[in-house]
């Protein structure tokens, strides 16, 4: 099993290695997280569902499911 | 003189509109693109002898859109016909962020489209160690780059400079000569055939409307057809080389960027992660989020109140003494219980709009509305809404027409379809004079319990209400609604910033004209129209109704009398006649056929309510100009010491205006947003449906 990034802790830190999502590539790629980009869990929502990413030098929000979809690889 | 047409363009957050208002100042005002319901904001000025026009496109991530507001810029970027196609574009990119920010602003200048770039927020990027050095940037782009600080105004003159020089010498130093982004032979295939179908000889524009084409509603559809049953032989795949262009521009990037600009972890971003340690905490995050809500609505009528009295006074002292100068004629009455009534019904809610709108500004320009979306996006889901609803629905708080039109961020058509239902039943600020009056009549001012205050503490309630709801409709529609297509969250948290107080404070100014000139135009004319419907009856059924009243209550005292008299004459007057064909219909609901005139002009506009209710009450009025609540609180139900507006009355009265689709535009922006006639339709009859209900069960329960 291939992780991903709903597989990270918080606080963890890993690089992205592939998309394992044809449609919400594209999305991914605009907002900038690239294949090597380096992606670090901050926290989960208060209700849970979405999670609360640090992506190099910008912070985004995504849902679980598009987590899953991101392969990573933890360092 | 010459004149220019310059575009503003760059992602979300990268202070756009701050450089906007720098330029324009004052002279802006914001309209819809023709046919979407895109918002456009345009505005002016002078460049030693020319004047700029200058548009503000929607922040746009690329030239792939995935939302409409993205789709809108693609299509005038893509289409030199287009009214909004620029001559030159001003690229905003945040220098902080730079990598991300040059991915469109790489996809304008391969369009051909002459672009100055402004690199922006460089006093953050100074104060984390970085040296600006816009130069080997500029030689990498091809086209000028300055650096900027739309915060306190730094680089405007070079900026301006620079549109002079485009003024003075034309495009050649704008433009690139070549593409940053080389084709594939598969993409030189596919921009060689748009160009033989549609004729469009600029390479990369060819090769955006291969991507494109079924989707431009520029394109004549029979020349969409030949395209696409050519273009699968030149093995073209729309997504799979979105993909490929993205990351490759991306590649191409950040080969140039290490000598420009290094990447780096900013102190401005731990701030930001430390602040939402608490503001997006477990508990904390939703309690913060609550109490920020409870205490803007509070203010809305602990602040309010002074400014409030002033203008209700002022209108009063002017009606009074217009009143005393001019002859006693009927010119004399339209004015004062026409015309300045109106006005006075209008302008005296404008301290709460403002206070609203300022509230909300100040969320926005803060980055907090992001967190939010973040924060409740999951129980948003759970009720068939996005997270970027919760965005609509505070907005709605302010207007609905506001809140339909940020709902084009969403993406998925079932939480747009959704978001757009239920948006209208959060009160808007169009309520807020209806509720005002009303709760005035249920609860004493200055009534406290605690440190809170009563009034408002009605007020939360009725929020509440209108919040619960839209949330239960919402749940029926996604239980109803059936739709395969996936939605997304992915969003971008900009960092936390101080807000721009004169962003703040345009945005207000924008949204405080908006209100007066848009809802006082109606206001007035229905005032206006009112006045003549409630002074004028068929025939001389007024004066038969006069001689009839002096006739019988003999035994009454003159206060009685005079009571007795207006009410009589306004009874047989055309507006009377009007309210009185539908009081069989509200009179289950508690109402009498004056509240019925109110909610009949009340349909075009809710707020018309207090107007309305003002020029009935103002005709055949006493010398004492005294204010619309007073007048309500004095009045009596027909033929006993009751007051009209009781508990079961005013709370039926409230119910209905809280349920009630008593507003055209939102309608017309519903019909614009859904383009069909089905969705208003439904928001219409549901909504009405629900106001009649609630009122009918409300004044039972209550009488």
């Amino acid at each position: 099993m291939k992780k991903t990034i709903l597989d990270l802790k918080v606080g963890q830190y890993a690089l992205v290695r592939q998309f394992a999502d044809f449609e919400a590539t594209c999305k991914l790629l605009t907002m900038g997280l690239l294949p090597n980009a380096r992606v670090e869990l901050i926290r989960k929502a208060p209700f849970g569902g979405a999670l609360y990413i640090r992506m190099q030098n910008h912070l985004i929000a995504m849902r679980e499911n598009e987590a899953a979809s991101v392969e990573i690889e933890i360092v | 003189m010459m004149s220019a047409k310059v575009a503003l363009a760059g992602n979300p957050n990268a202070g756009k509109s701050s450089i906007f208002n720098l330029l324009t100042g004052l002279r802006q005002k914001t309209a819809n693109f023709p046919g979407v319901t895109v918002e456009k904001k345009t505005g002016t000025f002078k460049l030693g002898t020319s004047q700029v026009q200058l548009v503000d496109l929607p922040g746009t991530y690329s030239l792939f859109p995935n939302s409409k507001d993205e789709k809108l810029v693609c299509q005038v970027m893509c289409n030199p016909q287009n009214e909004s196609f620029p001559d030159l574009v001003i690229y905003v990119a945040d220098i902080n962020q730079l990598e991300r920010h040059l991915l469109l602003a790489s996809q304008i200048i391969d369009l051909g489209v002459p672009t100055i770039v402004v690199l922006n927020m460089i006093d953050v990027f100074i104060e984390n160690g970085h040296k600006v050095e816009p130069k080997p940037l500029a030689d990498f782009l091809g086209v000028p780059v300055i650096a900027m600080n739309a915060r306190n105004g730094e680089g405007l003159e070079l900026l301006k400079q620079k549109l002079q020089l485009f003024l003075d010498e034309g495009a050649a130093s704008f433009t690139r000569s070549a593409k940053i982004y080389t084709f594939s032979e598969t993409e030189e295939k596919a921009a060689a055939l748009a160009n033989q179908v549609f004729n469009i000889d600029q390479a990369y524009r060819a090769k955006l409307t291969a991507h494109h084409y079924h989707w431009f509603e520029f394109l004549p559809e029979d020349l969409k057809s030949k395209m696409a049953a050519m273009l699968p032989s030149s093995g073209f795949e729309d997504i799979r080389i979105q993909i490929q262009e993205t990351m490759r521009r991306f590649a191409v990037i950040q080969e140039v960027l290490p000598v420009v600009i290094e990447t780096h972890t900013s102190r401005e971003q731990k701030l930001s992660i430390s602040v939402d340690n608490v503001l997006t905490h477990k508990i904390g995050g939703p309690v913060i989020f609550f109490g920020l809500m409870f205490i803007i609505f509070q203010s809305i009528f602990a602040l309010a109140e002074y400014p409030m009295t002033w203008i209700e006074n002022g209108f009063s002292y002017l009606g009074a003494h217009t009143r005393s100068f001019l002859p006693a004629s009927w010119f004399t009455d339209l004015l004062v219980d026409g015309l300045l009534a109106g006005l006075s019904g209008v302008l005296v809610f404008a301290p709460q709009i403002v206070i609203l709108f300022f509230f909300l500004a100040l969320l926005e320009e803060s980055g907090y509305m992001s967190r939010v979306v973040y924060m409740f996006d999951h129980i948003m889901q759970k009720f068939g809404l996005n997270g970027r609803s919760m965005v609509s629905l505070i907005s709605s708080g302010a207007c609905a027409i506001r809140a339909i039109m940020s709902t084009r961020t969403i993406g998925s058509w079932k939480e747009t379809i959704i978001t757009i239902m239920v948006a209208p039943l959060i009160p808007c600020s169009a309520r807020i004079p209806v509720y005002t009056v009303l709760i005035a009549l249920m609860v004493p001012a200055g009534l406290h319990y605690g440190p809170f205050n009563a009034q408002g503490l009605v007020f939360m309630a009725l929020y509440l209400l209108g919040i619960v709801a839209s949330l239960a409709v919402a749940f029926v529609m996604k239980l109803i609604l059936k739709s395969d297509e996936r939605s997304y969250l992915m969003l971008e948290l900009p960092a936390y910033k101080k807000p721009i107080w004169s962003n703040v404070g345009l945005e207000v100014w924008d949204k405080l004209l908006a209100f007066v000139t848009n809802a006082g135009k109606v206001i007035v004319i229905i005032s206006l129209g009112l006045w003549f419907l409630a002074s004028y009856g068929p025939g001389n059924a007024i004066e038969e109704a006069v001689n009839k009243v002096n006739e019988t209550t003999l035994h009454l005292t003159p206060e009685q009398h005079q009571a007795v008299l207006q009410s009589a004459q306004l009874e047989a007057s055309y507006a009377g006649i009007i309210g009185k064909w539908i009081e069989p219909a509200i009179a289950p609901l508690g109402f009498d056929w004056k509240i019925g005139i109110s909610l009949i002009t009340s349909f075009a506009a809710r707020e018309v309510f207090v107007g309305t209710m003002a020029t009935i009450y103002s005709i055949g009025g006493d010398a004492e100009e005294s204010s619309v609540r007073e007048r309500m609180a004095a009045e009596l139900k027909p033929g006993t010491n009751q007051p009209m507006y009781d508990t079961a009355t005013s709370m039926s009265l409230l119910i209905f205006y809280a349920f009630a689709l008593q507003c055209m535009s939102t309608l017309a922006v519903t019909k614009k947003e859904t383009n069909s006639w089905k969705w208003p339709a439904i928001q219409f009859v549901l909504m009405t449906g629900m106001a009649y209900l609630g009122s009918w069960l409300t004044y039972h329960l209550l009488s």
